[in-house]
């Protein structure tokens, strides 16, 4: 950078303006990509143009000679969107070259070194953008690395310059270039420089109810391009091995493979010959007609090797936006059918509109608006199937008996269209939409219920020759009811107020409680230029990867359904979890769900709270002091038995007689060969929330009290059955202050980490020694403090207090404790530390 | 380490939308009823649409031009009757409690507001297990406001926001504007209680002191919500046990000194309501316990959902089992205990801690009244009083209206239901200082569809009770052109003209809750609003609506 004299500027990444700022090299650090170094200034362009024909001409020149002199070892060469994700192993030098592009382009890498002990410096790693050195600040750094390059700087042939030298040797991955300025469907997108782990987790917790991905795996959708990432990320497969793998050593297999449907899914975990941890005579009950008819979904959720994204848009669908209700008569197979045909729908990619159709010609929505019933009276078709025709006053016209309910919701809640300033909407499209919804018959199954198909019938449906039925100020025709919906669905989602609504309602409700005017109307140019035939797919990557998503100002605040989901997905490590998160007879493993969602009193899943307008809605939950009360006192509830029973960690005969305990380990990286409390807390913070933004003073020092703090047992002797099987031993920070208060009151100076939790400390120190707290200990138990405080206070405690925690931070979790006793702890401290954080205000809803 | 911002104040944070801090005086919490010490308003909302002209009817008339001939040719189907007028007749007479206005059953000094003297002489029915209401009616504390309209465009959910924002203006984009609710509770200087699962935009308060009509934005700083009077508060620590062996105490006592800590640090926009959850669950669980400590939960009230008491003793009225079943199990009272009986008991507690809550209003309401098919079910079940027999839109009128009150019941024998068994609770006083106002979103067709039910319309009749309400009949109970309507086979959806918009009905009563705060709450009923004034059938109409 220097010999071009460019002065260094700093400024904040944000989003949504950094296009318009004039740039040259823009260096994204892997590990702090919301800070982007600019290097800017107008007057440096006249120097970069006095060397730009010399760089070109050695460009020229080098391409042709590396052409010719190297292999694909030392050199690639990049088109504008190509990703590389094939590793170099470099150790001298290596090229990458890209063709002039009529535009500013961002070029990334993922950069490791294999010999980690060398620090890079300019000294053993110098790397060159068309002949400009990336020194100092744009030095590259382990992990993701991206540069802009503007037009005004690029060659004919640009070049990326690596020399290694002294020793090190690098990894190059992920190469990728693309245009600094992108857009999906006008939406302006993130590239990969704003693309990042936070980014990745952001889009997960609010898509897939947090999936299932490993950690290994989201870094990998962190260094790719978005665009690439959300087509794995997010897709309608039955099965999706990244967003869902099995965990290692998975014991439960099937669902990676099989039981992808919602159908299928209630028929393999009520059966008694499936391969679960279920006892077999509970199995009925998760079964189409058992008592937790709607816990099965839950399940299905949270089940590794199936697709939570698969399920979100399905609970969207069947529960938001073509709501139907068990309440309103619509009968439980009919709802599995239902759900299968709408996602089977999306899964084959066909037009939204169809999609749409589908639910409209279901038997479940026939059930739950009433419109089975709705018929032509001219004529009836008998029990021997003949279509026999009355006498009415008017045979020429339909004599319409039924109801006009689902006549105005297909548009209104299917569409968004209102009728406003339509004249004829009142009597005219409602009015015919109720005759086009005739002749829909459910049919009543004798041992079985009602069917789950329509069974259209045109005989007492509205005939053409009754004339057009004008809907929409379009003339509707068609023999039967299907024929009509599906003419009538291409032009409903094409009119002009469902255009206006309908993606408004689709981002509204899936995704974004901070809609403004102007996301509304970027939203719906974004839709319109789906076209005819709109792919609700791309309509989600485009928006999942936009920088309206992930920009600051977004909001999304988790309904009581999708905390409820998501912790459970964060919490359950594998399928056992997810099979048994209700008590048995054996006992309990996963997360609970069906509890949290009626202790919000948000009713269940298929009985929407608003019956055809919707499940509970996210705003509703955020202003629920009840849904926040009930998740609060989950995590600090009253009864130690509860509170085990909130955090399973252990099971006596859960695993089909077999005990099952819970090792984080399984899927917790390994941080320098162990578990420090600190790298466990910020672990664990990153997989409940997904951003380190609150992860404060405070939280740091509540989470490594809980997690480091690890009780030893006496010296030289058995340690006391009891105190072996109590369960959560954890202490909080003020515990710790009390103990060290008392042990101060017997003249005990020495308090380290260490000193606390020796046996003769902590099993003696703060106890209810005459029946009660002494003064000292109550004040240390009482004690409230800042964050400020926390941090920077010279009073006691506080300096002893930040020395504590730095103690507590290093101290090692023990996850792969050999010692059975201690790792079951250690893992109950993880649980533990994760209840804390679901409990926080940040575990409630996605913003910054 | 990052570190968040400190504010310099907690009000800062409560001006940020959506967002609340802990509102009003806190008072010391002392066991029993504390008598009421302000006027309160308690709003129910019938969510769906509610066919009043189903619970209110015209008296039939054999005469085929008449409205009341007319009326049942074309609603025997959402009565679940026969096109046989004879049947039509028989529900009329063995359902309906008669009433004619100026005449029969219609007591002195109730009010009669409308042109011409267009009702004089019309006699009109409330279904008789209404007994509350009908009783209530007779006792001059309930106005019928006829033709009023909560919304005009039939989508539930835009005319739901119209309804709870008291703004007839607001469109699907609007749902950040705050409640007549709030606003009347921001201007009376209390609290907007919601007593629902979740609370409703009726509760939702306006940024500033001075209630701003169509602000954009929310401060709920002032707003209460007690879902579970019974059993609000956050679990704390309990200090007489041993902590070694209590993790649930050392989660709490963790919890608790962090969100302590955070209180007075910037955290985003996003995360501020569940602080200040945190803060008002807290504070106010634990005052309403202390208050609600010694202080049983009526009979009446617990009866509506539950047979037993806490104790699990069966709960006797007059020494007897109050509704037996079939086999002499005791039954609870309404369809709807667990939720609506539920919220009777919550707002018995609230206003048993109106002085630590400092309400001016409380928010509840009862769901399921969109009514397109089967509007009235399981008619031949003669067991009235069985609360699990799915009645239709029936069985809410008589969660909400079922009962007896007064010295002359029109039925001495029924069992008290919602508002009924609360009014019992309640001493006289406290009554004199409570109004109720009960409407749905708009109303339904006036002509049965095909499938026993009613379809969206607009018109409808609204409900404002209480002692020092001016009861009788506001705007024309029957109008006239509807007789035209119902044969008019070309107008394919009739309904009630919508005449009276809710502002000046609702503006009259925020007025006696608090003086001069309807212009505030309702901004179209001020003397210098420059825009459009809301419709009403009879100019000044409420001016005597309440004493």
């Amino acid at each position: 950078m220097s010999n071009l004299g460019i002065i260094r500027c700093v400024t904040e990444f944000l989003v949504n303006g950094f296009t318009a700022i004039a740039q040259t090299h823009v260096k994204i650090p892997r590990l702090a990509k919301a800070l982007i170094v600019l290097f800017s200034c107008l007057w440096s362009i006249t120097a970069q143009a006095q060397t730009r024909t010399e760089q070109q001409k050695l460009a020229a020149v080098m391409v042709v000679v590396n052409s010719l002199l190297l292999d694909e070892q030392t050199v690639a060469r990049l088109e504008l969107n190509d990703f590389d994700d094939s590793p170099k192993t470099v150790n001298r030098d290596f090229s990458v070259y890209l063709d002039t592009q009529s535009q500013d382009v961002e070029f990334c890498f993922y950069l490791s070194a294999l010999n980690t002990s060398l620090n890079l410096s300019p000294a053993n790693l110098s790397v060159l953008i068309n002949g400009v050195a990336l020194n100092g600040d744009n030095q590259p750094v382990i992990g993701e690395n991206c540069y802009s390059i503007p037009l005004a700087l690029q060659t004919s042939n640009n070049i990326i310059e690596f020399s290694v030298s002294n020793g090190l040797l690098i990894t190059l991955s992920a190469l990728g270039v693309e245009p600094l300025a992108q857009s999906q469907l006008s939406l302006p997108s993130l590239t990969r420089s704003g693309w990042d782990e936070r980014a990745v987790r952001k889009v997960l917790k609010i898509f897939a109810f947090g999936g299932h991905a490993s950690h290994a795996q989201i870094q990998t959708w962190a260094n790719m391009r978005p665009q690439l990432a959300i087509q794995e990320m997010l897709n309608f497969d039955q099965h999706n091995q990244k967003l869902s793998p099995l965990t290692p050593g998975e014991k439960y297999t099937e669902t990676a493979s099989q039981h992808g449907t919602l159908s299928e899914f209630y028929e393999f975990i009520s059966s008694p010959s499936s391969d679960t941890p279920i006892p077999t005579d509970e199995r009925e009950f998760l079964g189409v007609n058992g008592y937790r008819f709607s816990s099965t979904f839950g399940r299905m959720i949270a089940m590794r090797g199936l697709n939570p994204f698969r399920q979100r848009i399905g609970f969207f669908e069947t529960n938001y936006h073509l709501a139907v209700n068990r309440n309103a008569n619509v009968e439980r197979r009919q709802v599995l059918t239902y759900y299968d045909a709408i996602m089977g729908a999306h899964e084959a990619r066909v037009p939204y509109h169809e999609v749409i159709g589908v639910a409209a010609k279901s038997a479940a929505v026939a059930m739950q608006y009433g419109h089975r019933r709705n018929s032509c009276r001219n004529f009836h078709l008998d029990s021997d199937g003949f279509c026999r025709e009355r006498r009415v006053d008017d045979p020429t016209a339909c004599e319409f008996e039924g109801n006009a309910d689902f006549a105005r919701e297909i548009h209104q809640l299917f569409f968004g269209i209102f009728g406003v300033n339509d004249p004829n909407h009142e009597n005219v499209t409602i009015e015919n939409s109720a005759r086009m919804l005739t002749g829909m018959q459910v049919d009543y199954i004798e041992d079985f219920g009602f069917d789950t198909e329509v069974r259209f019938n045109s005989c007492e449906h509205h005939k053409d020759t009754f004339g057009p039925l004008n809907i929409l100020g379009q003339d509707i025709s068609g023999v039967d009811a299907a024929a009509k919906i599906d003419q009538l669905m291409p032009i409903s989602i094409q009119h002009e107020e469902s255009l206006f609504n309908l993606p408004v309602y689709i981002i509204g409700t899936l995704a974004d409680d901070s809609l403004t005017d102007a996301k509304r109307a970027q939203l719906r140019t974004a839709w319109g230029l789906l076209g005819e035939n709109k792919d609700f797919l791309s309509f989600i990557h485009a928006y999942a990867t936009s920088q309206m998503f992930h920009s600051t100002e977004h909001i999304k605040y988790l309904s009581s359904f999708e905390r409820a989901y998501y912790q459970a997905n964060k919490f359950n490590i594998d399928n056992i979890e997810a099979f048994l998160s209700n008590d048995n007879e054996q006992g309990r493993a996963g997360r609970e769900i069906d509890d949290v969602i009626e202790g919000d009193n948000a009713s269940e899943v298929f009985r929407p709270l608003h019956n055809v307008f919707g499940g509970q809605t996210s705003r509703e939950a955020s202003d629920s002091a009840l849904a926040f009360e009930r998740n609060y006192n989950r995590s600090a509830t009253r009864e130690s038995w509860q509170f085990n029973r909130e955090l399973p960690s252990q099971c006596e005969g859960c695993d089909q007689g077999l005990p099952w305990s819970k090792d984080w380990s399984k899927v917790i990286p390994l941080s320098e060969g162990g578990y420090p409390a600190e790298y466990v807390a910020e672990w664990l913070w990153m997989h409940a929330i997904g951003n380190m933004d609150n992860f404060t003073d405070l939280e740091r020092g509540q989470l490594v009290a809980i997690l480091g703090a690890v009780r030893q047992p006496p010296v030289g002797e058995q340690e006391p059955n009891w105190q072996i099987n109590n369960e959560y031993t954890f202490f909080d920070l003020n515990y710790l202050l009390c103990i060290r208060a008392d042990r101060l009151d017997d003249g005990q100076t020495n308090n380290t980490a260490a000193d606390l939790m020796s046996y003769d400390a902590w099993d003696d120190y703060c106890r209810r020694d005459s029946g009660a707290y002494s003064p000292t200990e109550l004040a240390a138990f009482n004690l409230s403090f800042s964050g400020d405080q926390l941090a920077n206070s010279a009073a006691d405690p506080f300096p002893y207090l930040r020395n504590l925690i730095s103690e507590l931070a290093q101290v090692d979790v023990g996850l792969t404790n050999t010692d059975p006793i201690q790792r079951r702890r250690a893992n109950e401290r993880v649980q533990a530390a994760l209840a804390f954080i679901f409990a926080t205000p940040f575990a409630f809803a996605e913003g910054r | 380490m990052n570190r968040r911002q400190f504010l310099y104040s907690t009000f800062c944070s409560s001006l940020i939308y959506g967002v609340g801090g802990i509102p009003g005086v806190i008072r010391e919490s002392m066991a029993g009823f504390e008598p009421l010490q302000e006027k309160t308003l308690v709003n129910l909302f019938l969510d769906g649409g509610p066919d009043i002209r189903h619970l209110i009817v015209p008296a039939f008339d054999s005469q085929p031009d008449s409205f009341g001939y007319k009326y049942w040719k074309h609603r025997w189907r959402a009565h679940d009757l026969s096109d046989e007028p004879s049947t039509w007749q028989q529900r009329w007479e063995n359902d309906y409690y008669p009433i004619t206005i100026g005449g029969d059953n219609w007591s002195n000094g109730l009010a009669n507001v409308v042109d011409n003297n267009r009702n004089n002489g019309v006699t009109f029915g409330i279904w008789r297990q209404a007994g509350w209401l009908i009783d209530m009616f007779r006792a001059g504390n309930v106005a019928l406001v006829c033709n009023a309209v909560g919304g005009r465009n039939r989508a539930h959910d835009l005319s739901s926001l119209q309804m709870h924002q008291g703004n007839l203006e607001s469109g699907l984009n609007d749902a950040n504007r705050s409640g007549w609710g709030g606003r009347l509770a921001r201007s009376a200087g209390g609290n907007a209680v919601s007593i629902t699962n979740s609370p409703l935009p009726f509760n939702f308060g306006p940024v500033g002191s001075a209630p701003n009509y169509n602000a954009n934005a929310i401060d709920n700083q002032f707003l209460v919500a007690v879902q579970n009077s019974r059993e609000i508060g956050l679990n704390e620590t309990t200090m007489e046990d041993e902590q070694l062996y209590r993790p649930q105490d050392r989660m709490a006592r963790a919890l608790k000194n962090y969100y302590q800590a955070i209180q007075n640090e910037q955290i985003g926009e996003a995360y501020q309501k569940f602080r200040d959850h945190e803060q008002k669950v807290r504070l106010f669980g634990k005052l309403i316990r202390e208050r609600l400590s010694d202080l049983p939960e009526p009979d009446l009230i617990r009866l509506l959902r539950s047979p037993r008491n806490e104790d699990n003793q069966i709960i006797l009225i007059d020494g007897q089992i109050a509704n037996p079943g079939g086999d002499g199990e005791s039954r609870h009272i309404l369809r709807n205990g667990w939720n609506f009986g539920a919220q009777i008991r919550n707002l018995y507690d609230v206003l048993a801690s109106n002085d630590l809550l400092n309400v001016r209003t409380a928010s509840m309401e009862y769901r399921g009244w969109d009514s397109h098919g089967d509007q009235r079910q399981n008619a031949a079940n003669l067991d009235l009083n069985d609360p699990n027999i799915n009645r239709g839109i029936e069985s809410g009128f008589k969660d909400i209206f079922g009962g007896r009150f007064g010295v002359d019941p029109s039925d001495p024998n029924a069992l008290h239901h919602g508002f009924s068994a609360l009014w019992e609770s309640l001493n006289t006083i406290d009554r004199q200082k409570l109004v109720i106002t009960i409407a749905g979103e708009f109303g339904r067709q006036i002509r049965a569809n095909g499938d026993g039910g009613t379809d969206h319309g607009q018109g409808n009749i609204m409900f404002v009770i209480g002692d020092d309400v001016n009861g009788g009949v506001y705007g024309e109970m029957f109008q006239d052109d509807e007789v035209d309507k119902y044969d008019d086979l070309e107008l394919q959806t009739p309904d009630i003209d919508p005449k009276t918009d809710l502002d000046p009905l609702f503006a009259r009563v925020c007025d006696w809750a608090s003086p001069s705060s309807g212009a505030q709450v309702f901004p179209r009923t001020a003397s210098n609003y420059s825009g459009e004034a809301p419709n009403i059938e009879v100019p000044n109409m409420f001016a005597n609506l309440m004493t």
